[in-house]
């Protein structure tokens, strides 16, 4: 494969080592790995791939030369540069080291899950990452304040203590999501009334009574409670897809954490006060 | 061109090595559940409404498998797309967390294109044979980025001619992708609390010369969603990139009892070709193709992240609302795209004309809105933005809302071609909204076959809109919607009359967003002058009623404090709602007419990464939005 580098790369020796040639002066000051360019041919290889692959062509005798100066003077740089410790506070570079590192940490594997009566023990001692969240069904007299912003609650609580009878779904305002709800969570009153209300409702009395005026984004609302349905845990049988999917998000979760703490180990750290 | 083509690459190569090993292409080693169908004794599942629920979805969205996404870093699959909606935290490439700030989403469909689908990922994928291709290595084994993006391009340069190229182009892995992309729809979808569509995106292109080599591309795409079971192989830009072939093959799925939409994508860009007076191929159009169109594609998306398309300043000299969120460049390129032709209300006046020569309006569509984005999830709020690419505009610096390298100003600062050009001109996501029984396949693909569908340009507005015989009573009527649907047809009807049409609207906030401030409804017809269009403020908040002259509301008065985002208090109201009847009308006119409610001005994307990084926002980009929603329109003819 790409046979036609094999020629340049000779090219490539030659030139390396006319050019540099000189650098056995300098190894008496310095350690021989500090101060020598190794250039291999695989790094000489790829150079000239680079260039084919850019310029649609083979490079010449120059254009060799021009890519192992620029090559050379890019290690030379880097390496002074980390002489210097110019690397040591450069946030952007720790922070991507850091961050491929985790990349390679979390890639390591993937976990298998553990058998069925395995799987619902681990389920009976986690029951709050499958609990459902509490639900209520409500039906609602929407008041609106459009032109009655001063007496809208007035309004309200009078109708309240008249006691709204059969005919309540002839009452108060159309409200745009309607006037019946049925086992609503918490985010689900708030998507459509606003987070007041909901507050507000989820604390309200199990009592088949209207309740209220109650706030919302749109309006003023009387409340009648016509269920409540406690938080709860699913039967596992109902839900054994999630309870794999849940394991195997934990798993990886904790093999990952486990792998950087194994690495942490391996670090004494001191903080200075 | 080049100059975005270097600094993105850059990006890449710092993040590419990072995220070397990918999952393998295959879907997720569990086994298939079947739905967990959660109906009562008659069918019907929690939440069902007679008078319908209105549903927020995004129906756009790309995951690695889009040749357009790994390339920048993009490491999510459609499982995640799914996890994402339902409200679950993913990773964007850049390395922050991504969540939905509002509720999860109700309906939602990952969109990967279907030319090379899944096959870069095989490319950079040691243990896949792809990965020994010649491209491959100079794609994934290069640091070059000149060259790696040169090298990219011949994919991309694939997808637009429609030629594949041999020995990447391994159609069998194509339709593994696929058939896994569908088995992920299936193993998410949970009738009555998230429905998920199997679906793809057809990526037809027209391409102008682009300076220097490059190309600019008039964006055709269409995205393909399929109401259940969907084949087991996609017809993509590499078996013809004529969309009227792409019908050919719908028609044909649809005779096998799969019934299919192909929603064209966000129009400003289509070079003026998206809603052409004529077919592909430059033939006037028939009663075949129009009536083969309508049958295909009975909804458009108009707003996403590469801005919105419901008019240009230059077609609508009179609506002062129109210049929102407008961009005009060609995809990858600063050419602009030609303006008639890529919007919808000029469309929609268009598509009376057509019917009157061939029978049928082609461009009878309702509208939608979504995300389009390459992360596997949107960002719908200004407040928490991360645009849509990927590793390209992650970050504020990025995408140009912040001045570079830690600057707290924009004095003396060289902005970043392509976050000047591209990205701040991008906007947040919108939404679909969909008016359905319930929130399930069947329901929600019904309302988007007919019509009963609205977007918005991020908030979740609620919007109702009637048009027959209506009368002022019924605002007050406890059964308005009952009585609305009795009396006409909601958004997506269509009526016949003889006398001046009456409408009946309402607007509710969202309760996370701003207070409304007036709501519109706009007429776009046609006569021998051309696309005709009037805009009529039909509610105005805070007591205001439009003047007689203008038809225009006074201003509420509503503003932004820009040095916290905090809204003025006091002005906008929570619901507008009216009835209204043309005063214009005229005997045996045929026309369209659709509403356009406006919130009060809220800060832009940009605004609040500027303000959170605490620098000096970018001087050109507007401060605040109007975010608004728009809904399908409901067409008139005389008898």
């Amino acid at each position: 494969m790409l046979r036609f580098f094999r020629e340049p790369f000779v090219h490539f020796v030659v030139l390396g080592a006319a050019l540099f040639g000189g650098h056995a002066l300098w190894q008496k000051h310095v350690s021989k790995a500090d101060r020598t360019i190794y250039v291999s041919p695989a790094e000489m290889e790829r150079q000239a791939q680079i260039f084919a692959s850019e310029n649609q062509r083979l490079p010449s005798d120059a254009d060799l030369e021009g890519l192992l100066f620029a090559h050379v003077e890019e290690q030379i740089l880097m390496r002074e540069a980390q002489r210097l410790g110019l690397d040591a506070d450069d946030t952007i570079i720790r922070r991507r080291l850091a961050q491929k590192m985790r990349f390679m940490i979390s890639d390591i594997s993937a976990p298998s899950l553990p058998d069925r009566a395995d799987l619902q023990i681990w389920y009976n001692d986690n029951p709050a990452a499958f609990m459902r969240p509490e639900t209520r069904s409500f039906e609602h007299i929407f008041l609106s304040p459009k032109g009655r912003a001063e007496t809208v609650e007035a309004e309200a609580a009078a109708l309240l203590a008249s006691g709204p009878a059969q005919d309540w779904k002839s009452l108060g305002d159309a409200f745009m999501t309607g006037r019946s709800f049925t086992r609503l969570a918490e985010p689900a009153v708030r998507r459509d009334f606003g987070t007041a209300f909901a507050k507000r409702l989820f604390g309200l009395a199990d009592t088949p009574d209207w309740q209220g005026p109650v706030n919302s984004a749109f309006g003023v609302h009387l409340v009648r409670m016509t269920d409540i349905t406690p938080a709860f845990l699913p039967a596992f049988e109902d839900i054994q897809l999630e309870v794999e999917t849940v394991w195997l998000d934990e798993a990886k979760r904790a093999e990952n954490a486990e792998a950087l703490k194994a690495l942490i180990e391996t670090y004494k750290v001191e903080v200075a006060e | 061109m080049t100059k975005w083509m270097i600094s993105a690459a850059a990006l890449i190569l710092l993040a590419a090595c990072a995220e070397k090993t990918s999952a393998p292409d295959a879907p997720s080693g569990q086994s298939k559940a079947e739905p967990q169908k959660t109906a009562d004794p008659d069918g019907r599942t929690p939440g069902f409404s007679a008078t319908k629920n209105v549903y927020f979805g995004d129906l756009h969205i790309h995951t690695k498998n889009s040749f357009d996404a790994y390339i920048f870093n993009v490491r999510t699959t459609p499982e995640d797309v799914y996890r994402f909606a339902a409200g679950e935290t993913l990773k964007h490439p850049s390395g922050f967390d991504m969540t939905l700030a509002g509720p999860s989403l109700d309906f939602v469909a990952a969109t990967d294109h279907g030319a090379y689908m899944g096959i870069l990922p095989a490319m950079d994928n040691p243990d896949s044979p792809l990965s020994k291709h010649e491209l491959s290595s100079k794609m994934f084994g290069s640091t070059d980025p000149l060259a790696i993006i040169r090298n990219f391009q011949t994919i991309g340069s694939s997808v637009r001619s429609g030629v594949p190229i041999e020995g990447i182009y391994d159609r069998e892995l194509v339709d593994r992708t696929w058939q896994g992309a569908v088995a992920a729809a299936d193993k998410y979808y949970q009738p009555g609390k998230l429905t998920t569509f199997a679906a793809y995106e057809f990526t037809a292109v027209t391409t102008r010369e682009g300076s220097a080599g490059s190309f600019a591309g008039g964006n055709l795409h269409r995205n393909v969603v399929f109401e259940d079971t969907a084949p087991d192989r996609l017809f993509s830009v590499l078996e013809s990139n004529n969309p009227e072939d792409l019908w050919d093959w719908m028609d044909m799925e649809r005779g096998q009892g799969r019934d299919v939409l192909a929603i064209p994508h966000n129009s400003n860009v289509s070079d003026g070709l998206m809603f052409d007076t004529v077919q592909y191929g430059g033939d006037a159009m028939d009663a075949d193709y129009t009536s083969q169109r309508l049958r295909n594609e009975p909804i458009v998306e108009m707003t996403q992240v590469k801005g919105t398309s419901e008019t240009h300043p230059a077609l609508s000299p009179n609506d002062e609302f129109a210049n929102f969120e407008i961009y005009e460049l060609l995809l990858g390129s600063p050419i602009t795209s030609k303006i008639s032709g890529g919007f919808i209300r000029e469309a929609l006046a268009r598509g009376l004309a057509l019917e009157e020569a061939t029978g049928t309006n082609p461009y009878a569509f309702g509208l939608i809105g979504s995300s389009d984005s390459h992360v596997a999830g949107g960002a719908f709020d200004e407040e928490d933005y991360w645009s849509k690419v990927g590793v390209v505009d992650g970050t504020a610096a990025d995408r140009g809302s912040i001045p570079p390298g830690g600057a707290k100003t924009w004095e003396g600062v060289e902005r970043d071609i392509n976050a000047e050009n591209w990205f701040t001109k991008w906007s947040a996501a919108g939404y679909a909204a969909v008016w359905a029984e319930e929130n399930t396949r069947e329901s929600i693909f019904n309302g988007m076959r007919q019509r009963e569908t609205y977007a918005t340009s991020g908030p979740r507005i609620r919007l109702r809109f009637f048009g027959g015989d209506m009368t002022d009573d019924m605002l007050s009527a406890p059964d308005m919607v009952e009585q609305g649907y009795s009396a006409g047809v909601p958004m997506g009807g269509e009526l016949t009359t003889d006398t001046a049409p009456s409408f009946m609207a309402w607007a509710a906030r969202d309760p996370r967003g701003a207070p409304l401030d007036r709501l519109q409804i706009i007429k776009a017809w046609h006569t021998a002058d051309g696309p005709q269009e009037r805009i009529y403020d039909m509610a105005c908040s805070d007591g205001n009623a439009p003047d007689t002259a203008t038809r225009r509301c006074p201003d509420n008065g509503a503003t932004v404090d820009l040095s916290t985002c905090a809204p003025s208090s006091g002005a906008g109201d929570p619901e507008l709602k009216a009835v209204w009847t043309d005063p214009d009308y005229t005997i045996g006119e045929s026309a369209s007419y659709y509403i356009r409610v406006l919130e009060n001005p809220t800060c832009r994307w940009s605004t609040w990464d500027a303000l959170k990084a605490g620098v000096e926002r970018h001087p050109d980009l507007p401060a605040t939005i109007k975010e608004r929603a728009w809904s399908s329109a409901i067409w008139t003819s005389s008898n």
